[in-house]
Protein backbone atom coordinates (compact mmCIF):
# COMPACT_ATOMS: atom_id res chain seq x y z
CA UNK A 1 0.00 0.00 0.00
CA UNK A 2 3.21 1.91 0.05
CA UNK A 3 3.19 2.49 -3.29
CA UNK A 4 -0.36 3.27 -3.98
CA UNK A 5 0.07 6.75 -4.93
CA UNK A 6 3.04 5.73 -7.36
CA UNK A 7 0.50 3.45 -9.03
CA UNK A 8 -2.27 6.31 -9.38
CA UNK A 9 0.21 8.10 -10.95
CA UNK A 10 1.83 5.58 -13.29
CA UNK A 11 -1.36 4.56 -14.22
CA UNK A 12 -2.38 8.72 -15.24
CA UNK A 13 1.58 8.57 -17.01
CA UNK A 14 0.73 5.27 -18.71
CA UNK A 15 -2.09 6.30 -20.45
CA UNK A 16 -1.62 10.25 -20.83
CA UNK A 17 -1.67 11.05 -24.65
CA UNK A 18 -4.10 8.54 -25.10
CA UNK A 19 -6.89 10.95 -25.28
CA UNK A 20 -5.63 11.90 -28.78
CA UNK A 21 -4.95 8.34 -29.73
CA UNK A 22 -8.60 7.13 -29.12
CA UNK A 23 -10.05 10.60 -30.94
CA UNK A 24 -7.57 9.96 -33.83
CA UNK A 25 -5.18 12.48 -35.84
CA UNK A 26 -7.02 15.10 -38.06
CA UNK A 27 -8.45 13.43 -41.49
CA UNK A 28 -6.02 13.42 -44.49
CA UNK A 29 -8.70 13.89 -46.76
CA UNK A 30 -7.73 14.16 -50.75
CA UNK A 31 -9.30 16.69 -53.00
CA UNK A 32 -11.82 14.63 -53.89
CA UNK A 33 -12.62 14.06 -50.18
CA UNK A 34 -12.34 17.66 -48.98
CA UNK A 35 -15.27 18.75 -52.16
CA UNK A 36 -17.17 15.69 -50.88
CA UNK A 37 -16.92 17.04 -46.99
CA UNK A 38 -18.29 20.64 -48.37
CA UNK A 39 -21.08 19.05 -50.15
CA UNK A 40 -22.01 16.94 -47.61
CA UNK A 41 -22.59 19.35 -45.06
CA UNK A 42 -24.37 21.80 -46.96
CA UNK A 43 -26.35 19.03 -48.05
CA UNK A 44 -27.39 18.53 -44.37
CA UNK A 45 -27.32 21.72 -43.15
CA UNK A 46 -28.35 24.00 -45.57
CA UNK A 47 -31.49 26.15 -44.51
CA UNK A 48 -32.59 27.54 -47.78
CA UNK A 49 -32.93 24.53 -50.31
CA UNK A 50 -36.97 25.33 -50.48
CA UNK A 51 -36.31 28.88 -51.21
CA UNK A 52 -33.77 28.24 -53.77
CA UNK A 53 -34.87 25.51 -56.21
CA UNK A 54 -31.21 24.37 -56.70
CA UNK A 55 -31.21 20.62 -57.91
CA UNK A 56 -28.08 20.10 -55.39
CA UNK A 57 -27.73 16.21 -56.32
CA UNK A 58 -27.66 17.39 -59.93
CA UNK A 59 -24.45 19.94 -58.87
CA UNK A 60 -22.70 17.27 -57.01
CA UNK A 61 -23.14 15.02 -60.69
CA UNK A 62 -21.35 18.11 -62.45
CA UNK A 63 -19.14 19.24 -59.82
CA UNK A 64 -17.26 16.21 -58.34
CA UNK A 65 -15.49 14.97 -61.52
CA UNK A 66 -14.15 18.39 -61.95
CA UNK A 67 -13.17 18.31 -58.40
CA UNK A 68 -11.76 14.62 -58.87
CA UNK A 69 -9.58 16.11 -61.95
CA UNK A 70 -8.60 18.73 -60.27
CA UNK A 71 -4.59 19.46 -60.37
CA UNK A 72 -4.11 21.66 -57.74
CA UNK A 73 -5.36 23.41 -54.49
CA UNK A 74 -6.43 26.01 -56.59
CA UNK A 75 -8.01 24.37 -59.26
CA UNK A 76 -10.22 22.76 -56.36
CA UNK A 77 -10.88 25.72 -54.60
CA UNK A 78 -12.23 27.23 -58.06
CA UNK A 79 -14.25 23.71 -58.16
CA UNK A 80 -16.09 24.17 -54.25
CA UNK A 81 -16.21 27.68 -54.92
CA UNK A 82 -18.26 27.49 -58.31
CA UNK A 83 -20.64 24.92 -56.76
CA UNK A 84 -21.06 27.07 -53.64
CA UNK A 85 -21.29 30.34 -55.85
CA UNK A 86 -24.73 28.26 -57.27
CA UNK A 87 -26.99 28.95 -54.60
CA UNK A 88 -26.70 33.03 -55.20
CA UNK A 89 -26.98 33.51 -51.57
CA UNK A 90 -24.77 36.41 -50.37
CA UNK A 91 -23.93 33.93 -46.68
CA UNK A 92 -21.98 31.73 -48.63
CA UNK A 93 -18.69 31.56 -49.14
CA UNK A 94 -15.32 29.76 -49.10
CA UNK A 95 -11.96 30.69 -48.10
CA UNK A 96 -9.20 28.57 -49.53
CA UNK A 97 -6.08 30.21 -49.07
CA UNK A 98 -5.41 32.91 -50.89
CA UNK A 99 -8.58 32.71 -53.00
CA UNK A 100 -11.93 33.73 -51.13
CA UNK A 101 -15.50 33.18 -53.14
CA UNK A 102 -18.49 35.02 -52.37
CA UNK A 103 -21.66 35.48 -54.24
CA UNK A 104 -21.58 38.77 -56.30
CA UNK A 105 -24.78 38.87 -58.30
CA UNK A 106 -25.78 41.41 -56.09
CA UNK A 107 -23.20 44.14 -56.45
CA UNK A 108 -23.92 45.80 -59.41
CA UNK A 109 -27.25 46.71 -57.52
CA UNK A 110 -27.54 50.75 -57.26
CA UNK A 111 -27.22 52.17 -53.97
CA UNK A 112 -26.39 55.41 -53.84
CA UNK A 113 -25.03 56.67 -50.50
CA UNK A 114 -22.31 58.83 -49.92
CA UNK A 115 -21.74 59.57 -46.61
CA UNK A 116 -19.62 62.92 -47.73
CA UNK A 117 -22.81 63.81 -49.02
CA UNK A 118 -24.62 63.25 -45.70
CA UNK A 119 -22.12 65.23 -43.53
CA UNK A 120 -23.20 68.39 -46.04
CA UNK A 121 -26.88 67.17 -43.85
CA UNK A 122 -25.30 66.43 -40.71
CA UNK A 123 -22.81 68.75 -39.50
CA UNK A 124 -22.46 68.11 -36.20
CA UNK A 125 -21.08 64.18 -36.26
CA UNK A 126 -19.85 62.37 -33.83
CA UNK A 127 -18.53 59.02 -33.76
CA UNK A 128 -20.18 57.00 -30.55
CA UNK A 129 -18.05 55.54 -27.89
CA UNK A 130 -17.30 52.31 -29.49
CA UNK A 131 -17.20 53.64 -32.83
CA UNK A 132 -20.10 51.77 -34.63
CA UNK A 133 -21.91 54.31 -35.22
CA UNK A 134 -22.03 58.40 -35.61
CA UNK A 135 -24.94 60.84 -34.66
CA UNK A 136 -25.57 64.53 -35.02
CA UNK A 137 -28.83 66.61 -35.82
CA UNK A 138 -30.09 66.32 -39.49
CA UNK A 139 -31.71 69.49 -38.80
CA UNK A 140 -32.52 71.26 -35.10
CA UNK A 141 -35.08 68.88 -33.99
CA UNK A 142 -34.56 66.04 -36.10
CA UNK A 143 -31.47 63.98 -35.13
CA UNK A 144 -29.53 61.54 -37.11
CA UNK A 145 -27.50 58.16 -35.98
CA UNK A 146 -25.26 56.60 -38.71
CA UNK A 147 -24.86 52.67 -37.94
CA UNK A 148 -22.14 51.61 -40.06
CA UNK A 149 -22.47 47.34 -39.14
CA UNK A 150 -23.64 45.21 -36.71
CA UNK A 151 -20.24 43.43 -35.52
CA UNK A 152 -18.43 43.46 -32.15
CA UNK A 153 -20.14 44.98 -28.61
CA UNK A 154 -21.19 47.69 -27.00
CA UNK A 155 -24.29 48.57 -29.27
CA UNK A 156 -26.42 49.56 -26.40
CA UNK A 157 -23.76 52.06 -24.77
CA UNK A 158 -23.47 53.63 -28.18
CA UNK A 159 -27.24 54.48 -28.84
CA UNK A 160 -27.46 55.31 -25.78
CA UNK A 161 -24.91 57.95 -25.83
CA UNK A 162 -26.80 58.84 -28.96
CA UNK A 163 -30.19 59.85 -27.43
CA UNK A 164 -28.74 61.30 -24.34
CA UNK A 165 -26.54 63.47 -26.99
CA UNK A 166 -29.77 63.87 -28.67
CA UNK A 167 -31.94 64.48 -26.23
CA UNK A 168 -33.04 67.85 -27.94
CA UNK A 169 -35.26 66.54 -31.02
CA UNK A 170 -38.76 65.46 -31.30
CA UNK A 171 -37.67 62.85 -34.58
CA UNK A 172 -34.79 60.78 -35.55
CA UNK A 173 -33.13 59.29 -38.58
CA UNK A 174 -31.42 56.28 -38.21
CA UNK A 175 -29.07 55.31 -41.45
CA UNK A 176 -28.50 51.59 -42.57
CA UNK A 177 -27.60 52.14 -45.99
CA UNK A 178 -24.31 49.93 -46.93
CA UNK A 179 -24.75 48.04 -43.38
CA UNK A 180 -23.26 44.66 -44.19
CA UNK A 181 -24.39 43.27 -41.05
CA UNK A 182 -23.70 41.08 -38.16
CA UNK A 183 -24.56 39.90 -35.07
CA UNK A 184 -28.29 39.65 -33.73
CA UNK A 185 -28.05 40.26 -30.45
CA UNK A 186 -27.03 43.86 -31.98
CA UNK A 187 -29.72 44.91 -33.48
CA UNK A 188 -31.95 44.18 -30.82
CA UNK A 189 -29.50 45.90 -29.01
CA UNK A 190 -30.35 48.97 -30.86
CA UNK A 191 -34.32 48.40 -31.87
CA UNK A 192 -34.83 47.86 -27.93
CA UNK A 193 -34.62 51.71 -27.22
CA UNK A 194 -37.10 52.24 -29.20
CA UNK A 195 -40.37 49.66 -28.06
CA UNK A 196 -42.40 50.04 -25.42
CA UNK A 197 -43.04 46.45 -24.40
CA UNK A 198 -42.08 43.02 -26.25
CA UNK A 199 -42.92 42.87 -29.96
CA UNK A 200 -42.20 40.02 -32.17
CA UNK A 201 -40.67 41.44 -35.47
CA UNK A 202 -39.74 38.02 -36.88
CA UNK A 203 -39.86 34.56 -37.20
CA UNK A 204 -36.32 31.84 -37.35
CA UNK A 205 -36.52 28.38 -38.84
CA UNK A 206 -33.58 26.05 -38.66
CA UNK A 207 -32.77 23.59 -40.90
CA UNK A 208 -33.72 20.15 -38.57
CA UNK A 209 -32.97 17.03 -40.33
CA UNK A 210 -31.99 15.03 -43.15
CA UNK A 211 -34.04 16.69 -45.93
CA UNK A 212 -34.25 19.86 -47.58
CA UNK A 213 -37.29 20.54 -46.17
CA UNK A 214 -36.33 19.38 -43.02
CA UNK A 215 -37.34 22.93 -40.78
CA UNK A 216 -37.78 23.71 -36.99
CA UNK A 217 -41.49 25.12 -36.43
CA UNK A 218 -40.95 29.05 -37.06
CA UNK A 219 -39.38 30.51 -33.29
CA UNK A 220 -40.62 33.73 -32.75
CA UNK A 221 -37.72 36.52 -32.30
CA UNK A 222 -39.34 38.91 -29.21
CA UNK A 223 -37.77 42.40 -29.52
CA UNK A 224 -38.19 43.88 -25.54
CA UNK A 225 -37.65 47.17 -24.44
CA UNK A 226 -33.74 47.86 -22.75
CA UNK A 227 -31.44 50.58 -21.72
CA UNK A 228 -31.87 53.83 -19.94
CA UNK A 229 -33.80 56.12 -22.66
CA UNK A 230 -36.46 54.97 -24.82
CA UNK A 231 -37.25 57.26 -27.85
CA UNK A 232 -40.77 57.47 -28.14
CA UNK A 233 -40.56 60.23 -31.04
CA UNK A 234 -41.07 59.47 -35.26
CA UNK A 235 -38.53 57.41 -36.67
CA UNK A 236 -37.25 57.07 -40.31
CA UNK A 237 -34.86 54.29 -40.99
CA UNK A 238 -32.99 54.37 -44.45
CA UNK A 239 -32.66 51.96 -46.23
CA UNK A 240 -30.74 50.63 -49.66
CA UNK A 241 -29.76 47.26 -51.98
CA UNK A 242 -26.38 47.33 -49.75
CA UNK A 243 -28.85 47.24 -46.21
CA UNK A 244 -27.93 43.47 -46.09
CA UNK A 245 -28.38 40.32 -43.07
CA UNK A 246 -28.48 41.78 -39.61
CA UNK A 247 -29.58 45.54 -41.38
CA UNK A 248 -32.52 43.61 -42.70
CA UNK A 249 -33.17 42.28 -39.18
CA UNK A 250 -33.09 45.66 -38.02
CA UNK A 251 -35.32 47.10 -40.53
CA UNK A 252 -37.86 44.07 -39.30
CA UNK A 253 -37.31 44.90 -35.18
CA UNK A 254 -37.94 48.93 -36.39
CA UNK A 255 -41.22 47.88 -38.89
CA UNK A 256 -42.58 46.15 -35.80
CA UNK A 257 -42.74 49.35 -34.03
CA UNK A 258 -45.78 52.13 -34.32
CA UNK A 259 -44.70 55.75 -35.30
CA UNK A 260 -41.31 53.90 -37.86
CA UNK A 261 -41.00 54.93 -41.40
CA UNK A 262 -38.59 52.38 -43.57
CA UNK A 263 -37.82 54.75 -46.47
CA UNK A 264 -35.27 54.39 -49.33
CA UNK A 265 -34.77 51.60 -51.79
CA UNK A 266 -35.50 47.98 -50.74
CA UNK A 267 -32.58 45.95 -48.89
CA UNK A 268 -30.40 43.53 -50.06
CA UNK A 269 -32.17 39.93 -49.28
CA UNK A 270 -30.01 37.63 -46.79
CA UNK A 271 -32.17 36.41 -44.86
CA UNK A 272 -29.32 33.02 -43.51
CA UNK A 273 -27.55 32.81 -40.60
CA UNK A 274 -24.46 31.28 -41.35
CA UNK A 275 -22.24 29.24 -39.91
CA UNK A 276 -18.39 28.94 -40.42
CA UNK A 277 -17.18 25.25 -41.21
CA UNK A 278 -13.65 24.18 -41.24
CA UNK A 279 -11.59 21.87 -43.32
CA UNK A 280 -8.61 19.66 -42.34
CA UNK A 281 -6.80 21.78 -45.10
CA UNK A 282 -6.92 24.70 -43.52
CA UNK A 283 -9.76 26.10 -45.49
CA UNK A 284 -13.34 27.57 -44.02
CA UNK A 285 -16.52 27.81 -45.59
CA UNK A 286 -19.85 29.17 -44.12
CA UNK A 287 -23.75 28.69 -45.34
CA UNK A 288 -26.64 29.71 -43.68
CA UNK A 289 -28.35 26.84 -41.08
CA UNK A 290 -31.08 29.19 -39.74
CA UNK A 291 -33.12 31.48 -42.38
CA UNK A 292 -35.23 34.66 -40.62
CA UNK A 293 -38.65 35.20 -42.20
CA UNK A 294 -40.98 38.39 -41.51
CA UNK A 295 -43.69 38.08 -39.31
CA UNK A 296 -46.23 37.48 -41.42
CA UNK A 297 -44.13 34.42 -42.74
CA UNK A 298 -42.96 35.18 -45.96
CA UNK A 299 -39.65 35.52 -47.01
CA UNK A 300 -36.73 37.96 -48.53
CA UNK A 301 -33.81 36.22 -49.08
CA UNK A 302 -32.58 37.48 -52.79
CA UNK A 303 -35.64 39.80 -52.96
CA UNK A 304 -35.12 41.91 -49.82
CA UNK A 305 -37.19 44.38 -47.62
CA UNK A 306 -39.32 46.64 -49.16
CA UNK A 307 -39.51 50.32 -47.80
CA UNK A 308 -42.81 52.19 -46.72
CA UNK A 309 -41.96 54.54 -48.94
CA UNK A 310 -39.30 54.09 -52.00
CA UNK A 311 -36.27 56.05 -53.05
CA UNK A 312 -33.64 54.84 -54.83
CA UNK A 313 -31.76 58.65 -55.17
CA UNK A 314 -29.32 58.71 -58.39
CA UNK A 315 -25.41 59.27 -58.75
CA UNK A 316 -26.47 62.38 -60.48
CA UNK A 317 -27.89 63.74 -57.41
CA UNK A 318 -24.70 62.76 -55.03
CA UNK A 319 -22.84 64.60 -57.38
CA UNK A 320 -24.74 67.57 -56.71
CA UNK A 321 -24.72 66.94 -52.89
CA UNK A 322 -27.89 65.71 -52.91
CA UNK A 323 -29.43 62.62 -50.89
CA UNK A 324 -32.37 61.82 -52.10
CA UNK A 325 -33.47 59.78 -49.66
CA UNK A 326 -32.38 61.58 -46.89
CA UNK A 327 -34.43 64.48 -48.40
CA UNK A 328 -37.36 62.33 -47.83
CA UNK A 329 -37.03 61.10 -44.67
CA UNK A 330 -36.69 64.58 -43.60
CA UNK A 331 -39.98 65.57 -45.39
CA UNK A 332 -41.55 62.52 -43.64
CA UNK A 333 -40.67 63.86 -40.17
CA UNK A 334 -41.07 67.42 -41.03
CA UNK A 335 -44.64 66.09 -41.59
CA UNK A 336 -45.39 64.19 -38.82
CA UNK A 337 -45.26 66.79 -36.44
CA UNK B 1 -30.33 -5.97 -28.97
CA UNK B 2 -32.10 -3.11 -26.49
CA UNK B 3 -33.63 -5.81 -24.55
CA UNK B 4 -31.01 -8.19 -24.32
CA UNK B 5 -28.39 -5.81 -23.21
CA UNK B 6 -30.82 -4.57 -20.04
CA UNK B 7 -31.34 -8.19 -19.39
CA UNK B 8 -27.35 -8.92 -19.03
CA UNK B 9 -27.22 -5.82 -17.11
CA UNK B 10 -30.27 -7.14 -14.35
CA UNK B 11 -28.18 -10.36 -14.54
CA UNK B 12 -25.02 -9.28 -13.32
CA UNK B 13 -26.93 -6.67 -10.74
CA UNK B 14 -28.39 -10.29 -9.25
CA UNK B 15 -25.03 -12.04 -9.20
CA UNK B 16 -23.80 -8.79 -7.29
CA UNK B 17 -26.73 -9.35 -5.13
CA UNK B 18 -26.30 -12.43 -4.06
CA UNK B 19 -22.99 -11.89 -2.56
CA UNK B 20 -23.43 -11.82 1.19
CA UNK B 21 -25.40 -8.94 2.56
CA UNK B 22 -24.10 -8.64 6.28
CA UNK B 23 -21.32 -5.76 6.64
CA UNK B 24 -21.25 -3.30 9.11
CA UNK B 25 -23.24 -0.68 9.30
CA UNK B 26 -21.18 2.26 7.58
CA UNK B 27 -21.65 6.49 7.75
CA UNK B 28 -20.85 8.03 4.92
CA UNK B 29 -17.61 9.60 2.90
CA UNK B 30 -18.09 13.65 1.72
CA UNK B 31 -15.02 14.73 -0.91
CA UNK B 32 -14.61 17.85 -2.30
CA UNK B 33 -11.88 17.03 -4.98
CA UNK B 34 -10.12 19.38 -7.52
CA UNK B 35 -7.73 19.13 -10.51
CA UNK B 36 -6.96 19.36 -14.05
CA UNK B 37 -8.82 17.89 -17.08
CA UNK B 38 -7.35 16.95 -20.39
CA UNK B 39 -9.47 16.63 -23.30
CA UNK B 40 -9.05 15.33 -26.74
CA UNK B 41 -12.77 15.60 -28.51
CA UNK B 42 -13.98 15.54 -32.71
CA UNK B 43 -17.95 16.67 -33.07
CA UNK B 44 -18.38 16.44 -36.22
CA UNK B 45 -21.52 18.39 -36.37
CA UNK B 46 -18.85 21.30 -35.73
CA UNK B 47 -15.95 20.38 -37.26
CA UNK B 48 -13.47 17.60 -38.78
CA UNK B 49 -11.41 18.75 -36.76
CA UNK B 50 -9.32 17.57 -33.54
CA UNK B 51 -10.20 20.21 -30.81
CA UNK B 52 -7.48 19.26 -27.48
CA UNK B 53 -6.99 21.23 -24.29
CA UNK B 54 -7.32 21.60 -20.71
CA UNK B 55 -8.90 22.85 -17.79
CA UNK B 56 -9.97 22.93 -14.31
CA UNK B 57 -12.37 20.94 -12.98
CA UNK B 58 -14.08 20.21 -9.41
CA UNK B 59 -16.31 17.51 -8.44
CA UNK B 60 -18.31 16.32 -5.27
CA UNK B 61 -19.20 13.24 -3.95
CA UNK B 62 -20.48 11.06 -1.65
CA UNK B 63 -20.26 7.42 -0.66
CA UNK B 64 -20.82 4.91 2.03
CA UNK B 65 -18.94 1.89 2.66
CA UNK B 66 -19.38 -1.45 4.38
CA UNK B 67 -17.64 -4.89 4.31
CA UNK B 68 -19.75 -5.85 1.56
CA UNK B 69 -20.95 -3.04 -0.69
CA UNK B 70 -20.54 0.14 -2.33
CA UNK B 71 -22.38 3.06 -3.12
CA UNK B 72 -20.89 6.81 -4.40
CA UNK B 73 -22.69 9.48 -5.84
CA UNK B 74 -20.52 11.86 -7.71
CA UNK B 75 -21.10 15.53 -9.17
CA UNK B 76 -18.38 17.46 -10.83
CA UNK B 77 -18.16 20.30 -13.65
CA UNK B 78 -15.19 20.92 -15.80
CA UNK B 79 -14.36 24.19 -17.67
CA UNK B 80 -11.40 24.00 -20.35
CA UNK B 81 -10.41 25.34 -24.06
CA UNK B 82 -9.44 23.68 -26.98
CA UNK B 83 -7.57 23.95 -29.76
CA UNK B 84 -7.34 22.29 -33.64
CA UNK B 85 -4.12 21.81 -35.58
CA UNK B 86 -6.02 25.05 -37.20
CA UNK B 87 -6.08 27.81 -34.18
CA UNK B 88 -3.94 30.64 -35.82
CA UNK B 89 -1.89 33.89 -33.58
CA UNK B 90 -5.97 35.33 -32.86
CA UNK B 91 -6.61 32.04 -31.18
CA UNK B 92 -9.46 31.37 -33.29
CA UNK B 93 -10.85 28.94 -34.27
CA UNK B 94 -11.03 27.44 -31.08
CA UNK B 95 -14.49 25.73 -28.54
CA UNK B 96 -14.65 26.32 -24.62
CA UNK B 97 -15.70 23.43 -23.09
CA UNK B 98 -18.46 22.90 -20.34
CA UNK B 99 -19.07 19.55 -19.05
CA UNK B 100 -21.08 18.29 -16.18
CA UNK B 101 -21.44 14.97 -15.22
CA UNK B 102 -23.44 12.87 -12.12
CA UNK B 103 -22.11 9.23 -11.60
CA UNK B 104 -23.87 6.72 -9.10
CA UNK B 105 -22.48 3.80 -9.22
CA UNK B 106 -23.36 0.73 -6.23
CA UNK B 107 -21.24 -2.29 -6.16
CA UNK B 108 -21.51 -5.49 -4.29
CA UNK B 109 -18.74 -7.81 -3.03
CA UNK B 110 -17.80 -11.01 -5.20
CA UNK B 111 -14.27 -12.20 -3.95
CA UNK B 112 -12.64 -11.42 -1.26
CA UNK B 113 -8.99 -12.17 -0.77
CA UNK B 114 -7.97 -12.26 2.69
CA UNK B 115 -9.35 -9.41 4.45
CA UNK B 116 -7.45 -7.00 2.60
CA UNK B 117 -8.49 -7.11 -0.72
CA UNK B 118 -11.89 -7.31 -2.55
CA UNK B 119 -13.57 -7.55 -6.08
CA UNK B 120 -16.83 -5.72 -6.60
CA UNK B 121 -19.48 -5.90 -9.18
CA UNK B 122 -22.11 -3.80 -9.73
CA UNK B 123 -23.60 -1.23 -11.99
CA UNK B 124 -22.77 2.09 -12.87
CA UNK B 125 -25.48 5.10 -13.90
CA UNK B 126 -23.36 8.05 -15.79
CA UNK B 127 -25.54 11.58 -16.60
CA UNK B 128 -23.25 13.54 -18.35
CA UNK B 129 -23.94 16.84 -20.49
CA UNK B 130 -21.35 18.18 -22.80
CA UNK B 131 -21.40 21.28 -24.56
CA UNK B 132 -18.93 23.08 -27.46
CA UNK B 133 -19.08 27.06 -28.19
CA UNK B 134 -17.72 26.54 -31.47
CA UNK B 135 -15.78 30.12 -32.32
CA UNK B 136 -14.64 30.46 -35.56
CA UNK B 137 -12.54 32.59 -37.92
CA UNK B 138 -13.80 35.33 -38.39
CA UNK B 139 -14.11 36.89 -35.10
CA UNK B 140 -17.45 38.07 -34.58
CA UNK B 141 -19.20 34.96 -36.39
CA UNK B 142 -21.89 33.18 -35.45
CA UNK B 143 -21.25 31.23 -32.86
CA UNK B 144 -22.63 28.19 -32.18
CA UNK B 145 -22.71 25.85 -29.04
CA UNK B 146 -22.72 21.72 -29.98
CA UNK B 147 -23.35 19.41 -27.28
CA UNK B 148 -24.03 15.84 -26.27
CA UNK B 149 -25.89 14.66 -23.43
CA UNK B 150 -25.82 11.37 -22.14
CA UNK B 151 -27.41 9.01 -19.40
CA UNK B 152 -25.98 5.56 -19.85
CA UNK B 153 -26.25 2.40 -17.61
CA UNK B 154 -23.91 -0.90 -17.70
CA UNK B 155 -21.81 -3.31 -15.56
CA UNK B 156 -18.87 -1.59 -13.18
CA UNK B 157 -16.19 -4.23 -11.39
CA UNK B 158 -13.68 -2.43 -8.81
CA UNK B 159 -10.90 -4.04 -6.93
CA UNK B 160 -10.07 -2.38 -3.47
CA UNK B 161 -6.75 -2.78 -1.44
CA UNK B 162 -6.79 -1.61 2.30
CA UNK B 163 -4.04 -0.76 4.11
CA UNK B 164 -3.88 0.03 8.15
CA UNK B 165 -4.41 3.79 7.12
CA UNK B 166 -4.81 3.96 3.30
CA UNK B 167 -7.07 2.34 0.48
CA UNK B 168 -6.03 1.69 -2.82
CA UNK B 169 -8.82 0.94 -5.20
CA UNK B 170 -9.50 1.03 -9.16
CA UNK B 171 -12.49 0.00 -11.36
CA UNK B 172 -13.83 -0.09 -15.27
CA UNK B 173 -17.40 0.88 -15.81
CA UNK B 174 -18.74 -0.09 -19.64
CA UNK B 175 -22.18 1.27 -20.70
CA UNK B 176 -24.38 -0.63 -22.50
CA UNK B 177 -27.70 1.31 -23.15
CA UNK B 178 -27.47 4.96 -23.20
CA UNK B 179 -30.23 7.91 -23.35
CA UNK B 180 -28.74 9.73 -25.96
CA UNK B 181 -29.77 13.63 -26.61
CA UNK B 182 -28.00 15.68 -29.34
CA UNK B 183 -29.06 18.51 -31.52
CA UNK B 184 -29.72 17.61 -35.20
CA UNK B 185 -27.02 20.88 -35.74
CA UNK B 186 -26.18 23.12 -33.14
CA UNK B 187 -27.60 23.27 -29.57
CA UNK B 188 -27.76 27.56 -29.59
CA UNK B 189 -26.63 30.15 -31.48
CA UNK B 190 -24.97 33.42 -30.06
CA UNK B 191 -26.71 32.53 -26.41
CA UNK B 192 -30.03 32.02 -28.12
CA UNK B 193 -31.21 28.15 -27.87
CA UNK B 194 -32.05 26.70 -31.72
CA UNK B 195 -35.23 24.77 -31.62
CA UNK B 196 -35.49 21.73 -31.56
CA UNK B 197 -33.49 20.81 -28.59
CA UNK B 198 -31.52 17.72 -27.44
CA UNK B 199 -33.72 14.91 -29.75
CA UNK B 200 -33.42 12.17 -26.92
CA UNK B 201 -33.06 8.41 -28.25
CA UNK B 202 -31.59 5.31 -27.02
CA UNK B 203 -28.54 4.03 -28.28
CA UNK B 204 -27.16 0.78 -27.44
CA UNK B 205 -23.02 -0.59 -27.99
CA UNK B 206 -23.94 -0.32 -31.38
CA UNK B 207 -24.23 3.25 -31.70
CA UNK B 208 -22.94 4.67 -28.43
CA UNK B 209 -19.33 3.08 -27.00
CA UNK B 210 -18.14 4.43 -23.76
CA UNK B 211 -15.95 3.79 -20.81
CA UNK B 212 -14.46 5.44 -17.57
CA UNK B 213 -11.49 3.80 -15.00
CA UNK B 214 -10.68 5.45 -12.62
CA UNK B 215 -7.46 4.65 -9.66
CA UNK B 216 -7.52 6.45 -6.42
CA UNK B 217 -6.06 6.35 -3.11
CA UNK B 218 -7.18 7.40 -0.36
CA UNK B 219 -4.47 8.10 2.96
CA UNK B 220 -5.65 8.78 6.01
CA UNK B 221 -4.89 12.01 7.88
CA UNK B 222 -7.06 11.96 10.86
CA UNK B 223 -9.36 9.60 12.07
CA UNK B 224 -12.30 11.51 10.79
CA UNK B 225 -10.34 13.01 7.60
CA UNK B 226 -8.52 11.24 4.36
CA UNK B 227 -6.65 12.74 1.48
CA UNK B 228 -7.62 11.38 -1.81
CA UNK B 229 -5.56 10.99 -4.98
CA UNK B 230 -7.58 10.21 -8.24
CA UNK B 231 -7.37 9.82 -11.73
CA UNK B 232 -9.90 9.05 -14.21
CA UNK B 233 -9.83 8.21 -18.11
CA UNK B 234 -13.36 8.51 -19.70
CA UNK B 235 -13.95 7.84 -23.64
CA UNK B 236 -17.22 8.36 -25.47
CA UNK B 237 -18.36 7.43 -28.84
CA UNK B 238 -21.25 8.20 -30.85
CA UNK B 239 -21.67 6.56 -34.20
CA UNK B 240 -24.04 9.05 -36.30
CA UNK B 241 -24.05 10.60 -39.92
CA UNK B 242 -21.17 13.16 -37.96
CA UNK B 243 -20.27 11.07 -35.29
CA UNK B 244 -18.96 12.80 -31.79
CA UNK B 245 -15.64 11.29 -29.72
CA UNK B 246 -14.50 12.53 -26.76
CA UNK B 247 -12.11 11.51 -24.54
CA UNK B 248 -10.91 13.07 -21.28
CA UNK B 249 -7.65 11.79 -18.39
CA UNK B 250 -8.52 13.86 -15.14
CA UNK B 251 -6.36 14.15 -11.96
CA UNK B 252 -7.22 15.39 -8.76
CA UNK B 253 -6.61 16.08 -5.40
CA UNK B 254 -9.19 15.67 -2.73
CA UNK B 255 -10.39 15.68 1.22
CA UNK B 256 -12.59 13.29 2.49
CA UNK B 257 -14.41 13.91 5.46
CA UNK B 258 -15.78 10.92 7.22
CA UNK B 259 -19.57 11.53 8.66
CA UNK B 260 -21.01 9.47 11.31
CA UNK B 261 -20.29 5.69 12.23
CA UNK B 262 -17.95 5.83 9.14
CA UNK B 263 -15.83 7.95 11.71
Amino acid sequence: MKHGPAGVAAVALLAVGCTGVFVGPDPKLDRLALFEQVWTDVDRYYSLFSMKGVAWDSLHDVYAPRAAQAASDSELGDVIGAMLLELHDIHVNLAAGPQFYRYSGYDARPAFFDPGVVARYVTDRHAAPNAHSAFGHAAPDIGYVWILHFEGSGFGADIDTALAQLADVRALIIDVRDNPGGQRSNLEAVASRFTDRGRTYAFTRVRDGPRHDDLSPPEPQVLSPDGPRRFTGPVAVLTNRKSVSTAEGFVLAMRALPGVSIVGDSTEGGAGNPVTRELPNGWAYRFPFMTWYAPDGTTFEEIGLTPDLWVRGSAEELAAGRDAVLDTALAVLRRSQ
Amino acid sequence: MARSLIAVLVGLLCIAARAPAQGKPSGGRLTLAAGAVLVAERDEHASPLRYDGAGPFVRVSFETRTEQRALVVRLGGAIGTLRSAMTGADDLPRQELTRGWIDVEYARRIVARGHRTRWLLGASLAERGTVLRHLTVPAGANIVGYALYSTAIGPLVAIEATGRRSRLGAQLAVPVLALIGRPYGGLYNELTLIPGGLRFHLATVDAFQAGDVTTAYAMELTRGAELLLSYQLVVERYRDDAPLSFASQAASLGLTIRLGADR
